[in-house]
């Protein structure tokens, strides 16, 4: 769901695209004093017909840039509005907002563009929440997943759990609201099969729902090590770029540096943080850092533990092993440096759990992305066809498995029929806050043409 | 003041049916110079269709309007002749009052009150039509015979009168029930007005003479005892209690009945009848054409009195031909010598989309006019009774301008009735089910009291020592609750022994009685017999037992659909502004805001559940919602 704001009438911008090093940038605003704001911050350059080319800023200017304007209800919001497509630096995108933001502009929400295109009539808010899913698709596969349940996939998939949700309620309501009838008994285990049968669909739904989340929020996969273990060097392979500052000096990465790339259709966060020794001996400075990793590592969805294969001595690693022990994410061992070992130390025992990777000749970077991606999708083996996306589908078939679970027990235990019925009940709105339908009717309507109802 | 007819009041009652009966006594006892207008003062209350009040659902109603201080769970308990707990075996918000009760008595009963209740006047003449002031508010209704007659507040509860045709074989008469005339041109003052009707159908059953049928050869259903009552402190029932019967009919039955339908004898099969019945009161040729697998259907004989031989026939309502009715009924077991003495037919009536209607009953198009009962679409006697108790309070409130009586869905079956009505509408004649109820586990016969004694005090209906006698009622209650969380039950050999009976596993030591309680083959009343099995002392007061042992057993269900109802809350809490409904809401389809507008929800909640309306088009009222509060 988009978030709400309601300051309707400031005038809003925001970097386009992502804070990436790339040729081009776009810069959004929009609102009612967008073109007063673009007339104070951007001058024109003579001669030019169709876009604005200017220099933007002051007289030495931050950038050159091409401005696109949309009067009052012609843009993608409704409102007048202009955007900026700058040199892409993050630098400029920065110094660009800032200048934004000193002519009156204030930095958008997450979606408040689409939300201000919804409010003035310009998308339906179902547009607008896939539209949000495919921006933030980062890779083909979560654009297609997007697609699907846009297209109505998650429907078509969970209908059959509803109908045998609305099903067994038929057969239990139709007891409890007409004691006279002789409608037989329930077939009771006729009921739990289709019961069980109902919350495995979920299951499997749930199985993949992280993948999924994955797939549109992205994962985080920390580098972690002791200092000196070739984390940033790791990175700037993975990213074939100098993107974090590379030293021989331990403690170097004071800072969290982050990189985005896509593996195998995930689009990953990698993070780079502090190498970690114990805090008690590091310096202040460093020691700041690494209280930044141990945020990190509790954010993480995957953790690979870099070690350094020409020290393997094991009583280095001892503090890490027990900082390791306390979070829930996989963890993958990778020997970096191997370029460094001869050949008959590959034999060693301490490789046997993990990769063995040399960032300078590139050995074992391949095998790397597999493993990173076998931990990330580790709970959906299977290319799923339909994957919930957001953390309310999720919550909304979580509340329907664990309802559905819990009538299952109820009626196997011989409870109330109508405490079972509850259970169902409450399943089955579940699903329809995600489909739209009405469990009420629905039931009545096969209750009547099932059961001959007759006083 | 000149010497004529009064002819000024605060409110008219069209209508002396079940609804009218409760909207005219409201108003009346709160204080409102009422009149009540009926097509014929004999027939007051009367109960025109079965001789039976209550069952799953309905005896949940006729327990709300005890609570809330309405009249006819007293008259019920006073004029009863058989009653039953049904579903006794299921759990405690499924099981429910019902009796037959003896019609003329019911009827003279509760006309007897109407006709004793001072501010409440009863005049027989036919209303042909409303009108209203020059404020475009309600000003009165036109009668046939005695001219205008002015109100404040107009309650219309006509029933199936309005347009009423009745169908018997191929004759079609004009008629709102067997022998009297419909209520002419009101349906036409109304669609003046704006209002738009719909047609709907039901059926009755024939009535047979008692005495030509076998009852010693039919199975009997008995009475229970002590017989379950509807109204709090009713005490035993003062009528001798007698017992139904019951048959089936068979493979003879439905190939008589097959054979007049296809020679065109039946006017819903023939296109006689337009208006769409009930699904789940079909009439017999219904149920023997579509169930055409089912060999045989139930039939329960139910007596209509106690000084009367005539029994009415339950499951076979039919519009068929009187020879087709005699000829099939004869061939069902204990009737082969039956004789009829009034044929069932059909009815087909105008009646008031409700969807027209405020949550107070009022209409939307016209200020200050109420409709209530059978004339909104519903079915069945408690249905209309509890519209006139609500109308009736309604009507009240505004009289006074205190705040109008909407009861929420979670708090009431009245609340599920009305707001289904306002909102979905309906397309066949509505009728109360349990499975309407998304908060079941909370609509209990038991708690009827808690739920609902607060409103009916602070409407000032319900008598201030009957709230007292229901207030220290559920005090006992909860100290009975807690005595149950502490109380233990040993392992005494009786105990044994009842745990083995009841198919329980035995056990080793003391164990809390509430954890006992908790086992599904456990009950309310096994609880007590364990009780004193164990060498406790059990309550006295069998209603409290009851009541506590549901609250403790069930305990974790019900707080599970609290905790459910507190998430829904959230939408409900949310008022819809009126100007909403004035705005261009074009992310909207048309479809859905046009029906948006013309039901004109009063919170996100009810909005969310007409029918069409998506999880989008909440959203997008919410937004528009909060973009106007912070416009304004």
């Amino acid at each position: 769901m988009i978030a709400l704001d309601l300051h309707q009438n400031d005038t809003i911008c925001a970097a386009a695209t992502p804070a990436l090093p790339s040729a081009l940038a776009v810069i959004r605003v929009s609102g009612r004093d967008a073109l007063a704001i673009k007339e104070q911050v951007f001058s024109p350059k003579k001669g030019v017909q169709k876009f604005f080319v200017a220099t933007f800023g002051d007289v030495t200017g931050i950038d050159e840039a091409v401005c696109v304007a949309y009067p009052h209800g012609k843009s993608y919001t409704g409102e007048a509005a202009f955007e900026l497509s700058v040199h892409g630096s993050p630098i400029v995108v920065q110094e660009v907002l800032k200048k934004l933001q000193d002519a009156g502009c204030r930095m958008a929400e997450p979606g408040e563009f689409s939300l201000r295109a919804v409010l003035n009539h310009k998308m339906d808010l179902c547009a607008a929440e896939s539209v949000c899913d495919l921006i933030s698709a980062r890779s083909k596969e979560a654009a297609q997943v997007a697609l699907r349940n846009v297209k109505g996939g998650l429907g078509k998939f969970l209908q059959p759990t509803r109908s045998c949700i609305v099903d067994v309620l038929c057969e239990m309501e139709a007891r409890l609201d007409f004691p006279d009838e002789d409608l037989g008994e329930k077939q009771k285990e006729r009921l739990l099969l289709d019961m069980e049968n109902a919350a495995k669909l979920l299951q499997k739904l749930l199985d993949g729902a992280e993948l999924g989340q994955k797939l549109i929020e992205g994962a985080r996969v920390l580098l972690f090590g002791l200092p000196n273990a070739g984390k940033s060097t790791l990175l700037n392979t993975l990213l074939g770029q100098e993107r974090a500052l590379v030293h021989h000096l331990p403690g170097t990465t004071r800072d969290v540096v982050e990189a985005l790339l896509v593996l195998g259709g995930i689009p990953v966060s990698l993070v780079d943080v502090a190498g970690i020794r114990d805090v008690q001996i590091a310096e202040t400075v460093e020691a700041l850092g690494i209280e930044k990793a141990h945020n990190e590592m509790e954010r993480a969805d995957a953790i690979l533990w870099l070690i350094d294969a020409t020290d393997t001595d094991a009583a280095k690693q001892t503090y890490l092993e027990s900082l390791i022990q306390t979070i829930q994410a996989p963890v993958l061992k990778v020997f970096t440096k191997t370029d460094l070992l001869a050949t008959k130390d590959f034999l060693k025992s301490p490789f046997e759990d993990g990769v063995l990777i040399s960032a300078k000749t590139g050995a074992g970077i391949k095998e790397l992305h597999a493993q990173v991606l076998q931990l990330l999708r580790k709970d959906a083996s299977g290319q799923q066809e339909i994957l919930l996306t957001r953390e309310r589908q999720k919550v909304q078939v979580q509340i329907a498995h664990e309802s559905l679970l819990l009538a299952r027990k109820a009626l196997q235990i011989g409870e109330a029929d109508e405490v079972v019925a509850s259970e169902l009940r409450v399943a089955g709105e579940a699903l329809d806050k995600l489909l739209g339908k009405s469990i009420n009717q629905d039931v009545l309507d096969l209750i009547f043409s099932r059961f001959c109802i007759g006083k | 003041m000149n010497s004529g007819l009064k002819n000024t009041y605060d409110v008219i009652v069209v209508g002396g049916g079940h609804a009218g009966c409760e909207a005219a006594l409201a108003c009346a006892r709160l204080g409102f110079s009422t009149l009540m207008l009926t097509g014929s003062i004999e027939r007051i209350a009367a109960m025109s269709c079965n001789p039976a009040i209550g069952g799953v659902g309905k005896g949940h109603l006729v327990k709300e309007m005890d609570a809330l201080g309405g009249q006819m769970p007293l008259i019920a308990d006073l004029t009863g002749i058989h009653f039953r707990t049904l579903n006794s075996s299921r759990g405690p918000a499924v099981q429910a009052t019902r009796c037959q009760s003896d019609m003329d008595r019911y009827q003279k009963a509760m006309s007897n009150v109407v006709f004793a209740t001072e501010n409440l006047k009863v005049r027989q003449d036919d209303v042909i039509g409303v009108f209203l002031n020059d404020t475009q508010h309600i000003g009165g209704v036109q009668t046939r015979n005695g001219g205008a007659v002015f109100a404040r507040r107009v309650i219309l509860t006509t029933g199936t009168f309005m347009g009423g045709q009745l169908h018997l074989g191929h004759q079609t008469t004009a008629g709102g029930r067997a022998g009297e005339a419909p209520s002419a041109g009101l349906s036409d003052s109304l669609r003046n007005l704006g209002i738009q009707l719909g047609r709907l159908k039901t059926g009755t059953c024939p009535r047979l003479d008692g005495r030509t049928i076998r009852n010693e050869i039919l199975e009997e259903q008995l009475p229970e005892t002590p017989a379950p009552r509807f109204a709090f402190n009713s005490g035993p029932p003062p009528l001798k209690q007698v017992s139904c019967r019951m048959t089936s009919t068979n493979r003879q039955t439905h190939d008589t009945i097959l054979t007049a339908v296809s020679q065109g004898l039946a006017p819903i099969y023939n296109g006689q009848i337009g208006g769409v019945g009930p699904r789940y009161c079909p009439s017999i040729e219904d149920k023997v054409i579509r169930f055409a697998q089912k060999e045989s259907h139930l039939i329960f004989l139910e007596p209509h009195g106690l000084d009367t031989y005539e029994v009415y026939p339950n499951g076979l309502s039919t519009s068929l031909p009187p020879a087709v009715q005699l000829q099939f009924l004869r061939t069902i077991r204990g009737l082969e010598d039956v004789e009829i003495t009034r044929w069932g037919y059909a009815v087909e009536y105008d009646f008031v989309i409700p969807t027209q209607l405020y949550a107070t009953l009022e209409t939307k198009q016209i200020p200050g006019l109420y409709c209530a009962g059978q004339i909104n679409g519903t079915t069945g006697y408690e249905e209309a009774a509890i519209q006139g108790l609500l109308a009736g309070l309604n009507v009240t409130a505004s009289l006074q301008g205190t705040a109008a009586i909407v009861l929420p869905r979670h708090l009431a079956y009245a609340g599920v009735l009305i707001d289904d009505l306002v909102t979905l509408g309906t397309d066949e004649p509505y009728r109360m089910f349990t499975s309407r109820a998304e908060h079941r586990l909370l609509l209990r016969e038991d708690n009827v009291y808690r739920r609902l004694m607060d409103v009916g005090h602070q409407t000032g209906l319900l008598e201030a020592t009957r709230y007292a006698q229901m207030q220290a009622f559920e005090n006992d209650v909860d100290a009975e609750i807690e005595r149950i969380q502490k109380a233990r039950i040993y392992p005494a050999e009786k105990v044994q022994a009842i745990l083995s009976r009841l198919g329980s596993a035995t056990i080793s030591e003391p164990m809390p009685m509430g954890l006992i309680l908790k086992r599904p083959e456990v009950d309310a009343h096994s609880i007590a017999e364990l009780e004193e099995a164990s060498g406790g002392v059990p309550h006295a007061d069998a209603r409290v037992r009851f009541r506590a042992a549901v609250e403790a057993k069930y305990a974790g269900y019900i707080e599970r659909s609290k905790r459910n109802l507190q998430n829904q809350t959230d939408l409900e809490a949310v008022q819809i502004p009126a100007f909403i409904f004035d705005l261009q809401l074009s992310g909207m389809s048309n479809e859905v805001f046009d029906k948006l507008k013309k039901i004109r929800p009063r919170t996100l909640g009810q909005a969310s559940r007409i029918s069409g309306i998506t999880p989008v088009a909440i959203s997008l009222l919410l937004i528009a919602i909060k973009k106007g509060q912070a416009q304004t």
